[in-house]
């Protein structure tokens, strides 16, 4: 009796949840119909594919006869690329000051444009919103005077000529108020004495030296600074000049409405959603073809919208581009192997994969023995057999390095030296060609064991060279060419759960090291602990050097024109934690920054490459190639390119290059 | 009570303060600071940490960090999130916290009724085969490993059946040049929602002393959630916004769906346990001994009492919703306080984590003052003095 | 993750199904036995009536089969290692191994045995191949094998390292893990719980306050932070878990159950017999919330269980392998949402987290049943 009833309210309770749901499902109909029916909208200008007139607005500004031919590519209704975080400001001073991330940059970089800048996929500068190519800055006196001049048909969104007097004002200001983080790697507060506009398109530079490379012409400068719109940005700056704090009250003013450069305006952003803007019809380089690294495309925008979903995860985003609802993924890291399958089986769906601009390495301190000794160092980088890591512990993800300057910076790679250093760091070698040479290096520096490894045969002699019917025995207790027995060496590295990769080149060198004998411990550490611990300097700049070694990894910067060198291996550079110094490197770095000529500077980069090799600061380990993936729908005109086409979006070309099929 | 009440509320303030301390020492503790995301890109130079440093207040002494700290924090000043420059904490929370509490809210006291109900029943209807399907089910869900479990209901719900949005809050594509804000539009379906469930609560009250027979009442009460539930959609259907309105509900469905169901299980569970307690008091014996109709028994007499532990945890797991609502909200993609938290620690932003985790603490305190309130109101036997 | 749920305080029931040895001593006859021979004796009647109580209850019983096969699984690993397994293969963090197949790259392919497309070998291997080099392909993650030299039963994960290997390796740290948090949540709830009945006045207040604050805490949120401020490894945070555990809503709820100890008889007797503060609490009041003690060192188990894989899942924290930090690398590497096709990857730990949280939860349930005899089915 009891049961039945029982039963009877159970129908009832779930036959009110069923009316719930049809009510819900009834309330979303509307919202997957409107959703459909945005799809449709696609769909539909995708119909006109092949014709590449340019975005209707409406907009009597927008040039009608500029919008050039992609080559096979029409025009797009809505570029969707997802993008992993919020976009936290629309203030391009904020963005290349504090409030900088790259999911801001990929949103905020397409909105702004520089008077030169690097093309992809070729590396090389040139001209953008300048009209020629960069002239060499002349003495004048006791100063240096660098000019270029705009292009006189360079407006801003709005309809503005962009002027010298903005560049002017975009320089001043950012010295004025004391910007940094990026704003000031364009400064060169040291070496740039003014910024001033000589006429309504010509920007003077005045130096106090003769400029390098690095300050005129390639590397972050005034000729690659970003421009900002003074006939907006003025009114701002002026009331933050009376504020309390200046700096702050700039950086926190909002930017939504100011006029764009670049190919597309910034519209609006929803937190925890989406970032949106729509394409500049007045973009000064729209139309205009060029050639670089032995591609020739043509700059759009030819999209009429640009929209950047936020997602918390690749597994979303990843679903979500295969449901068809993004055409891109946006990740400074790209996506992860596990995808490749699901996407490489989708027909709609394409996966390429690009080197990146870093490297990860294994780094000695130079200060404590025995890592003080090169004779140490070069056995125990020789023991480390890279492609056997990366080609069957790191399958797939990683590919082993043997020099810094990473082989896909085709402008500045240099084949033969590469292979040079390469082979005379064990590049190739078997694993006992590695420890009969490692056992000899460490021998002749006097190093001794309590336990010598090396080839036993059946009767246990002992021999240092591997031969037939020999099978390795480890050795124990490495004793230094002073007597004393070497004492535990920590190798810290990344945990486990922060990068898998660098955990198993960690966990691996210590095995190795131990098999000779060497006492070398893994030590898997939080990410931020290692940068605390052995990253952050006191208030004098010195680094504390409380560490052995350790497995961390570097971006490069600015790939025209690479100086970390310099930064990271010089004397006292203010990234060398190594305790590194070499006098010989540093008279490099330093005629590395003033040289005049590209061809000078290879040859200056590749000799400081061979010392770095031969001294080993940093052992380069391995790299991962970024992998990224994108709807059928659009084409870009090249995909190999240098860390990827995320690259170019945060460097802010791939919406004026971005098409449907 | 209210002796009770002001003693309560000293205690309150003197445990937040000790709170706020212990949470800003284990910030403080977290190795490194937001400028760790600088090191190892050249074009940045190491003076530029520095400088960073110096414009966050990182580089004074801890002391006065700390002073400054729980001082500005009851003056409401929460200072600069690091990671989201110069937006105040405030901002960033303010926007988050309402879809936290909704998305919380709205599995929370779905899945409260739905497993009061369940539990009641199958504690009345003890040993039949449903009532093991239920408590295994319950069980289940009340042990699985959520995360794990979350990732298999999008992958199946989200993408395998294609039912629902995968993941977060609103579909980008629906809402590009939008009259509406989200953050808006979210705020007016919770206001709607609340008074669509005042009505009937109120109704309800109305109803019951109004009501001549049992049967009336019943017909009333079907009539009253007709009203306030048409009401609601309704009002939604005539509403300009109701496509972006909608769009919110059905990303709102799976995660709440998920979580619903976990909680479900774990309310089943109490509820069942309780009920069982009460049944054998001997009013219900005497109940019985009085010939009252089974359901009468079940709802007016053992479930009333059955209650008491229900709400209190209900009420305490309302304040735990920051923390309940990490994993979900990290799965979901669903940008609430759990991601924005997460994403606090992972850069270090420590402003605005100190802020949810008070937030989190104020919560949480609040919570425990109205479950033992709630206790006295509820139990005849407790009494506040 | 129930921390800081007020559990309604046991009724003095506990005391009839578990008989108090000191009511028994009291009441029985005079014997000439040492008395740790009594107490032994009478603790074994006392387990064995709980155990028969016990196994009245299919689904504890359920739990307890679980516990044992996890149990068999944990003892498993270092067995296999020692005989079947070759470390170099099947070690949980360092082994090796996949079928390597080799490759020549072209423009078309042609033969999928023996070629492979030119985008597809730089994706997998380095963006450097080039057409008409000859690359050596490993798969994985593999899928399971149950033949061949080298089987893996549960396939193997991205870095070609064995699944089963890696399951049973856990399960030994998950054990311990439980075991850990559960012990110290014990022991500190039981000791505070009885302090806190026995001594009233300041130190209740202090205790009660103290627990208040616990209780407070976010336990999730609280350990996210904690695991970016210091490396929390598996006894750290067993540790852990068992303190915010112990002081927390266990210590309140065994505080009332040994208040209602505290002013029994025998309690009266023992001080009049000379018995020091320290004396009754551990040999009267400690004895007899005890098995509502291992009540709670059930439900502990589950939690922490549930804490740590949540942890892990998330990457926070420092250990070499566990169930959630192998969830966390099929996620953090893209296999969790290739829906069934990399179902090694995922539903083994995910499986083992949940039934293992499940059995403990069921044996703690059945426990319950036997201190709570209205719980017991009619």
């Amino acid at each position: 009796m009891r049961a039945t009833r029982t039963r009877a309210s159970f129908v009832r309770l779930f036959a009110l949840l069923a009316v719930l749901a049809m009510v819900a499902a009834a309330c979303t109909g509307g919202g997957s119909a409107d959703t459909t029916t945005a799809d449709t909208g696609t769909e539909t200008t995708e119909g006109t594919t092949g014709t590449t007139a340019p975005p209707d607005t409406g907009d009597d500004t927008a040039p009608s006869t500029t919008a050039g031919d992609g080559g096979t590519g029409g025009q797009l209704d809505t570029f969707t690329a997802g993008i992993f975080a919020d976009v936290t400001t629309d203030n391009l001073w904020n963005n290349l000051d504090q409030g900088n991330s790259v999911w801001n940059s990929y949103v905020l970089t397409p909105t702004s444009d520089t008077p030169y800048t690097v093309a992809y996929p070729g590396i090389e500068v040139v001209p953008q919103l300048a009209d020629g190519p960069l002239e060499p800055a002349r003495q004048e006196g006791d100063v240096w005077i660098g000019e270029f001049r705009l292009r006189e048909d360079a407006v801003w969104s709005d309809g503005e000529p962009i002027t010298a007097e903005d560049v002017a004002f975009t320089y001043n200001t950012a010295r004025e108020f004391n910007l940094s983080v990026n704003w000031a790697d364009y400064l060169d507060a040291d070496v740039v004495e003014s910024v001033e506009a000589v006429d309504e398109r010509t920007v003077r530079v005045t130096f106090n030296s003769q400029p390098g490379l690095g300050v005129w012409g390639l590397g972050n400068s005034v000729p690659l600074m970003p421009i900002m719109p003074e006939h907006f940005w003025g009114p701002v700056v002026e009331e933050a000049r009376g504020t309390d704090d200046p700096r702050a009250t700039l950086l926190a003013a909002s930017g939504q409405g100011a006029p764009a450069a670049g190919p597309t305006v910034f519209t609006e952003r929803q937190e925890g959603s989406f970032a949106a803007a729509t394409a500049n019809e007045s973009y000064t380089r729209m139309g205009e073809e060029i050639t670089s690294g032995d591609v020739t495309y043509t700059f759009g925008p030819f999209a009429r919208n640009y929209q950047y979903p936020v997602y918390a995860g690749q597994d979303q985003a990843v679903l979500a581009l295969a449901n068809g609802e993004v055409d891109f993924l946006l990740n400074p890291l790209g996506m992860q192997q596990g995808f490749r399958e699901q996407v490489e089986a989708n027909p709609d769906l394409t996966a390429v994969v690009n080197p990146t601009n870093g490297y990860r390495f294994l780094a000695f301190n130079h200060t404590r023995a025995p890592m003080s000794d090169p004779a140490f160092r070069d056995a125990l980088t020789l023991l480390i057999n890279k492609e056997f890591v990366t080609e069957q512990l790191l399958q797939g993800v990683a590919f082993p390095l043997y020099v810094l300057l990473p082989e896909g910076n085709t402008s500045w790679y240099n084949e033969e030296v590469a292979a040079e250093i390469g082979a005379a760091n064990g590049q190739g070698m078997d694993d006992d060609t590695r420890r009969a040479e490692a056992i000899r290096i460490l021998t002749e520096a006097g190093y001794s064991w309590e336990q010598q490894p090396g080839w036993a045969d059946g009767d246990g002699n002992i021999s240092s060279e591997p031969g037939e019917g020999l099978s390795f025995t480890p050795g124990s207790g490495l004793i230094g060419p002073d007597g004393e027995p070497i004492p535990q060496l920590e190798l810290i590295h990344p945990t486990a759960s922060y990068d898998p990769l660098r955990a198993t080149f960690g966990s691996y060198i210590a095995g190795v090291a131990q098999e000779l004998g060497i006492p070398v411990v893994s030590v898997p550490t939080d990410f931020n602990k290692i940068i605390n611990d052995h990253y952050t300097p006191d208030s004098e700049g010195n680094y504390p050097l409380d560490y052995d070694m350790h497995i961390l990894g570097y971006s490069l910067g600015n790939a025209a024109f690479p100086t970390f060198h310099g930064e990271f291996f010089g004397t006292g550079a203010g990234a060398n934690n190594m305790g590194y110094s070499n006098p010989e490197l540093d008279e490099l770095a330093t005629q590395f920054n003033a040289v005049q000529s590209v061809e000078e500077a290879y040859d200056i980069l590749w000799e400081m490459e061979r010392i770095i090799a031969t001294d080993k600061p940093h052992v380069p380990l391995f790299d991962t190639g970024i992998l990224e993936f994108y709807s059928n729908e659009v084409q870009f005109p090249f995909t190999e390119t240098l860390s990827g086409l995320q690259f170019l979006q945060s460097s802010g070309f791939l919406p004026a290059l971005v098409t449907t099929r | 009570m209210t002796r009770f009440l002001a003693r309560r509320l000293v205690q309150m303030a003197v445990l937040f303060v000790v709170f706020l301390t212990i949470v800003w020492l284990l910030l403080q503790a977290m190795p490194g600071d937001i400028t760790n995301t600088m090191v190892g890109n050249p074009d940045i130079p190491p003076e530029v940490r520095m400088d960073i440093r110096e414009r966050l207040g990182l580089d004074r002494p801890l002391w006065q960090q700390y002073l400054t700290y729980l001082v500005n924090f009851f003056r409401g000043e929460w200072g600069v999130s690091f990671s989201r420059y110069p937006q105040p904490v405030s901002n960033v929370i303010w926007a988050a916290l309402p879809r936290t509490l909704v998305l919380f809210l709205t599995a929370t006291l779905l899945a409260f009724w739905m497993g009061f109900k369940s539990g009641k029943l199958i504690a009345w209807g003890r040993g039949g085969t449903t009532e093991q399907t239920f408590i295994v089910g319950g069980v289940f869900l009340q042990t699985v490993f959520y995360p794990w479990f979350a990732i298999v209901m999008m992958w199946l719900f989200g993408f395998y059946l294609g039912w629902f949005p995968i993941g977060r809050f609103i579909t980008a594509q629906v809402w590009q040049g939008s009259p509406f804000n989200a953050n808006d539009m979210f705020e007016e379906l919770i206001v709607t929602a609340f008074v669509a469930a005042l009505v009937y609560t109120i109704g309800r009250q109305v109803v019951r002393r109004l009501a001549t027979s049992v049967v009336w009442e019943g017909r009333f009460r079907s009539l009253l959630a007709l009203v306030s539930v048409g009401g609601l959609v309704l009002y939604w259907y005539l509403h300009p916004g109701r496509t972006y309105a909608a769009d919110i509900v059905h990303h709102l469905m799976l995660p709440v769906i998920t979580l619903g169901l976990v909680t479900f299980g774990a309310t089943m569970l109490l509820t069942r346990s309780a009920m069982l307690e009460t049944l054998e008091d001997d009013y219900i014996l005497t109940a019985r001994a009085k010939g009252l109709p089974d359901k009468a028994i079940r709802d007016r007499h053992a479930a009333r009492n059955a209650m008491l532990p229900v709400t209190t945890s209900l009420v305490l797991s309302l304040a735990f919703v920051i923390g309940g609502g990490i994993v979900t909200e990290f799965v979901f993609s669903w940008p609430g306080m759990g991601s924005l938290l997460l994403e606090a620690i992972r850069v270090s932003d420590i402003p605005l984590a100190a802020a949810i985790l008070a937030m989190t603490g104020v919560l949480a305190l609040f919570g425990h003052l109205v479950a033992d309130i709630l206790y006295s109101v509820l139990d005849p036997r407790i009494r506040i003095t | 993750m129930s921390v800081g749920q007020p559990v309604k305080p046991e009724t003095d029931e506990t005391l009839h199904t578990s008989p108090s040895i000191d009511e028994l001593v009291g009441t029985g006859p005079v014997v000439a036995t040492p008395l740790w021979r009594v107490r032994l004796r009478l603790m074994r009647r006392s387990l064995g009536q709980n155990w028969a109580l016990f196994r009245e209850n299919k689904m504890g019983m359920v739990g307890l089969v679980l516990i044992a096969m996890f149990a068999l699984m944990a003892i498993s690993h270092p067995i296999l290692m020692a005989t079947v397994w070759d470390p170099a293969i099947y070690h949980p963090l360092r082994g090796h191994h996949a079928v390597v197949q080799e490759f020549t790259i072209v423009e078309e392919v042609t033969d999928e045995t023996t070629q492979i497309e030119l985008n597809e070998a730089r994706i997998r291997l380095n963006p450097f191949v080039d057409v008409g080099e000859v690359v050596r392909i490993p798969t994985q993650p593999a899928p399971p094998t149950l033949t061949g030299e080298y089987p893996h039963l549960l396939g193997t994960d991205n870095q070609g390292r064995d699944i089963l290997s890696q399951l049973l390796f856990s399960t030994r740290a998950a054990f311990f893990l439980g075991v850990v948090a559960a012990l110290t949540s014990v022991v500190i709830a039981t000791t505070v719980g009885s302090v806190a009945a026995y001594f009233g006045g300041w130190i209740d207040g202090g205790l009660m306050r103290f627990a208040d604050l616990i209780l407070l805490m976010p336990i999730l949120p609280l350990l996210i932070v904690m695991s970016a401020a210091m490396e929390i490894n598996m006894v750290m945070l067993g540790v852990i878990i068992g303190i915010l555990n112990g002081f927390g809503g266990v210590a309140i709820v065994l505080k009332s159950q040994a208040l209602s100890i505290k002013v029994k008889a025998f309690i009266d007797a023992a001080k009049v017999a000379g018995g020091g503060d320290w004396h009754v609490i551990f040999r009267h009041i400690v004895p007899n919330v005890l098995p509502l003690t291992f009540l709670y060192m059930m439900f502990g188990i589950t939690e922490a269980i549930a804490i740590e894989a949540t942890l892990s899942f998330f990457g926070l924290l420092n250990v070499e392998m566990s169930w959630g930090l192998m969830i966390h690398f099929a996620q953090a590497n893209g296999y969790l949402l290739s829906g069934t096709t990399y179902w090694w990857l995922l539903f083994p730990a995910g499986l083992a987290v949940t039934f293992m949280a499940f059995a403990f939860f069921l044996v703690g349930r059945g426990m319950d049943e036997v201190v709570n005899p209205r719980l017991r089915a009619r």
